[in-house]
């Protein structure tokens, strides 16, 4: 959540833009009404429709996934002008990565950027009371939620974070046009690659038996792949490819299709996955798939010492290789 | 009729004798129809599945035959099967369905003279024992949409919580011969219209989550309109709000290669979401970008349906809403269409 003021300016300079025509449109997040804790993504085109935009701890949707590949976002422009998004931390990597790999114009957008204070999960408040929930503000270290039976509570913030949101190292966006000042309160965080670690320790057996069980109620929907920003196959997805003889690359819910679907996935973004967690959000089974994109990040990092999405010119490990590499061994 | 809760649960055991039961049971972080292996896994808390209770009859995937060399095996005929604590939106939901699966004189004159055997033959060896809801989620609407917490559309039985008890509505003949073969375990008494009603208006006075129907059948005229791009703003076109829909019906068939000369033939969810749902063999996609396909999901329901069949095909049950990833709410879509209109 945003001070007014900083919310005042963020409109304000916004409004500026449209008006001048220096951009065509903003995308932000907005409320919506009927749903308490849910934001939803917003082109405002209009100077009204600034007066919309938001920016708060349920504004969780990565942005950046609806500016290349399968959703296009962007109007047509005028020559010079501008299309603009606002990001988070996690949305500002994603964001990076596909300008680095050419999947969008960066020189089109007017990118702005906020140093995150962490977004809430609104699914484990949820989870976590009896009756569900009816209104539920946020005043930087409580969560007020007023429930159906009228009964009310006050929550500590630090319990719901989104578990993405903890690990997260880079809470202020990246190589943004514009960063928003830094008057949110900080989150938390966990030492995620210690804990990794000591994950890791676990037996393989184990660590499998694990997210096999989990995956088993998979129902192949492919949401995960859909909000993966870096998913921008579009249908040129092998998943969707309508008849291929493999036994294994099919729709049906097969743990053999299951498993081979999800290794395709991952291994398609096993050094492009920027962690931003939007696959596990997006999933409607509640099935932790940051269990496998953790492991990505933290072995992406160790082995080649690169972390997605924090430059827009660096090439990934995978697309690379060095002549050492070949001759060394 | 009333029944005490605990009989109930074991009266399901027993059943597992003769019947294959699914009910809601905890699966990690969410809660599903599965299998019943042990009634102490039974989860009826939970208000709303994540899955529809549609998956029973409707199964994601479902084998239709394999083919083995020259020889052709039709799948095994399914068992007798118990639903049980199916919650009224989900069991209006099957009944929707039906409109679409078997056969019947549709409303726009048309006959429809085929039905799905595979959804026939298992609908007709499913017992649905629907549960009453106590208390809503915030996305909850069957009330919106001509049913309600207490209702027995679609059930065969109605369990109306009451204290220790259930009290029964029985809506069928398959109902009955249930509590017929299982006479022992009822007990009289109890006024079964009284507790519904009860259960009806305390859940009901809960609920915030309102679809507005009363436009229903005139979306069409909204066809041509830019306004699609506005209510399907921030849809990745994901599919979850068809999948996870309890009135969802599109499916596939997919072979899937088992050995050198041999195969199965898979019968599987599709949804309209899809971006290769409607792409055809020259390239040319009439529904091309997200707008046209969330579209082609609400005028589904709120306009096709109701032209072939006189039914809206949505039950209130809030899913498409809640799952949503992108925050896409049915209620303000509704809105939205309706002040355009
Ligand atoms: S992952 Fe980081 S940048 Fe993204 S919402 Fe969480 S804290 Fe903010
Ligand atoms: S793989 Fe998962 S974590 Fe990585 S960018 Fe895609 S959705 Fe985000
Ligand atoms: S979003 Fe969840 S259910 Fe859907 S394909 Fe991905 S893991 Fe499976
Ligand atoms: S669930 Fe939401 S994002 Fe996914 S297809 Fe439906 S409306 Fe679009």
């Amino acid at each position: 959540m945003m001070t007014e003021k900083t919310l005042a300016y963020f409109r304000k300079i916004v409004k500026e833009a449209i008006k001048s025509g220096k951009i065509a449109g903003f995308l932000g997040w907005r409320e919506v009404a009927d749903m308490p804790g849910k934001t939803r993504a917003f082109v405002a085109t209009t100077p009204e429709e600034v007066d919309l935009l938001v920016f708060n701890s349920f504004s969780r949707e990565n942005l950046s996934r609806l500016l290349g590949g399968k959703t296009f976002y962007i109007p047509e422009l005028k020559k010079g002008q501008k299309f603009g998004v606002m990001v988070k931390g996690c949305d500002s990597r994603n964001l990076l990565a596909n300008v680095a790999e050419n999947k969008v114009d960066r020189d089109n957008l007017w990118v702005i950027g906020v140093k995150c204070p962490g977004t809430i999960d609104i699914d484990l408040v949820r989870s976590g009371l009896d009756s569900d929930i009816k209104n539920i503000t946020d005043d930087g270290t409580t969560l007020h939620v007023e429930m159906l039976d009228g009964k009310k509570a006050d929550l500590v913030k630090s319990d719901y974070y989104d578990p993405r949101c903890l690990r997260c190292p880079y809470t202020s966006a990246l190589e943004v046009d514009e960063l928003l000042p830094d008057d949110m309160p900080k989150k938390p965080t966990k030492n995620w690659e210690k804990w990794m670690e000591s994950y890791l320790q676990k037996p393989f057996e184990e660590r499998r038996a694990y997210i096999i069980s989990q995956l088993s109620r998979c129902t192949m929907c492919f949401a995960c792949r859909d909000a993966c920003p870096g998913c921008y196959c579009n249908t040129n997805c092998i998943m969707d490819y309508p008849k291929l003889p493999e036994p294994y690359l099919q729709k049906g819910t097969s743990l053999a299709s299951i498993l081979t679907y999800h290794f395709i996935h991952y291994f398609h973004l096993s050094d492009r996955c920027t962690n931003c967690g939007e696959c596990a959000r997006a999933c409607p089974e509640s099935i932790p798939l940051n269990l496998i994109t953790e492991q990505l990040g933290y072995m992406t990092k160790t082995t080649w010492d690169f972390e997605p999405g924090t430059s827009d010119k660096a090439k990934t490990p995978l697309a690379l290789y060095k002549v050492e590499e070949v001759l060394g061994r | 009729m009333k029944i005490k809760k605990e009989k109930m649960l074991s009266l399901i055991d027993e059943s597992r004798k003769t019947h294959v039961v699914y009910a809601p049971q905890k699966n990690g972080a969410v809660t599903n129809f599965k299998k019943v292996e042990d009634i102490k896994s039974i989860d009826l808390k939970t208000v709303r599945t994540a899955t529809p209770a549609k998956e029973a009859v409707f199964p994601q995937t479902e084998l239709i035959y394999k083919v083995e060399s020259d020889k052709v095996h039709q799948a095994d005929a399914s068992k007798p099967a118990i639903l049980f604590g199916v919650r009224p939106c989900d069991a209006r939901g099957i009944q929707v369905l039906d409109n679409f699966f078997l056969a019947r004189d549709r409303k726009d004159g048309g006959k429809q003279p085929f039905e799905d055997p595979y959804w026939k033959e298992k609908r007709d060896k499913t017992l649905i024992i629907a549960i009453a809801c106590e208390k809503p989620l915030s996305t909850c609407a069957c009330s919106s949409l001509g049913i309600h917490p207490a209702s027995e559309a679609g059930s065969d039985i109605l369990l109306v919580p009451e204290g220790d008890s259930y009290q029964l509505v029985v809506s069928t003949e398959k109902g009955k011969a249930f509590i017929e073969a299982n006479k022992s375990m009822f007990e009289d008494g109890g006024d079964a219209k009284a507790a519904q009603e009860k259960v009806k208006k305390a859940c009901e006075s809960m609920m915030i989550f309102k679809l507005d129907t009363s436009k229903a059948g005139q979306y069409m005229k909204l066809y041509e309109s830019p306004i699609w791009q506005k209510v399907s703003q921030g849809c990745i076109s994901c599919g979850v709000c068809t999948f996870f829909c309890p009135t969802c019906h599109c499916f596939e068939m997919r072979d899937r290669k088992t050995g050198a000369v041999s195969c199965d033939r898979d019968k599987c969810w599709d949804s309209c979401h899809f971006t290769v749902y409607s792409l055809e063999a020259s390239g040319h996609n009439p529904r091309p970008d997200v707008a046209a396909r969330y579209r082609n999901k609400i005028l589904d329901k709120y306009q096709y349906h109701m032209t072939l069949y006189g039914e809206i095909a949505c039950t209130g049950c809030g899913r498409c809403s809640d799952l949503c990833p992108s925050g896409i709410s049915l209620s303000e879509t509704l809105k939205t269409l309706g002040g355009a209109l």
